[in-house]
């Protein structure tokens, strides 16, 4: 399954893409700004998970912009954030994304969490036929 | 996840010049300063207990939170665990570090 990590902070790229690869992703990360959003277009990943607070666009603004993008309008978001308040965790769910994962987060559970998260989406949805290109990976 | 450890001690080690830094301009009353204090807490925050140190995380979330007049406090502390974490003590040292000056 590949993902798209778009955080600002080079230390959480590093230690997220490492954790995410050891729990079976392909990970691909991006520094931000709408360079993430043409990355997203051709990687066509199965999840992006994208930070929140970023220098501008932050995480708001590229998630509209992937949402408003015919190519990676469909692809589900999780954000990872430190702002975890419920009504900031509400807000989110609310505006479409498909999950928040907490900052700071366990490297050896953000794996499962991530699965976790994308299999709750795709239950919502499982009466939908499998996609022909999801080569048959089980979220 | 000790393997990213140094990477950290390493990273915070630049981080710990970039709060001083912030920190005189805070002093100096320079704009934005509060605010780009908060932002660099709020990474610190975000990224410490992920790689082993609680205490970055605890110490920064401090100084987020910090109204005007703890803030100078705060941010001591949070300086003061960077400080003993970038000498080379052992995330649990820096830990204990935290709590003695909470």
């Amino acid at each position: 399954m590949k993902l798209l990590l778009v955080d600002d902070d080079p230390d959480i790229r590093l230690l997220a893409r490492h954790a995410l690869a050891q729990a079976g992703f392909e990970v691909t990360v991006s520094a931000g700004g709408y360079a993430a959003v043409a990355v997203a277009r051709e990687l066509k990943p199965d999840a992006v998970l994208l930070d929140l607070l970023m220098p501008s666009p932050d995480g708001l603004e590229l998630f509209d912009a992937l949402a408003a993008d015919a190519a990676t309008a469909g692809v589900p978001v999780l954000f990872l954030t430190a702002k975890t308040q419920p009504a900031e965790v509400a807000a989110l769910l609310a505006r479409g994304a498909r999950g928040v994962i907490a900052k700071p987060f366990d490297p050896l559970r953000l794996g499962d969490e991530v699965r976790r998260l994308l299999a709750g989406g795709a239950r919502a949805h499982r009466d939908r036929p499998p996609e022909p290109e999801d080569g048959g990976e089980l979220l | 996840m000790n393997r990213f450890e140094a990477y950290y001690r390493r990273s915070l080690k630049r981080r710990l010049e970039e709060l001083e830094a912030l920190a005189r301009d805070l002093e100096d009353g320079v704009p934005r300063a509060r605010a780009e204090l908060d932002e660099a807490a709020h990474a610190l925050k975000g990224s410490g207990r992920s790689f082993g140190f609680d205490a970055v995380s605890r110490a920064a979330e401090a100084v987020e939170q910090a109204g005007e007049d703890e803030l100078p406090a705060a941010l001591a502390a949070l300086v003061a665990v960077l400080r003993e974490i970038a000498a080379g003590a052992p995330a649990d040292e820096a830990q204990a570090e935290a709590e003695a000056t909470r």
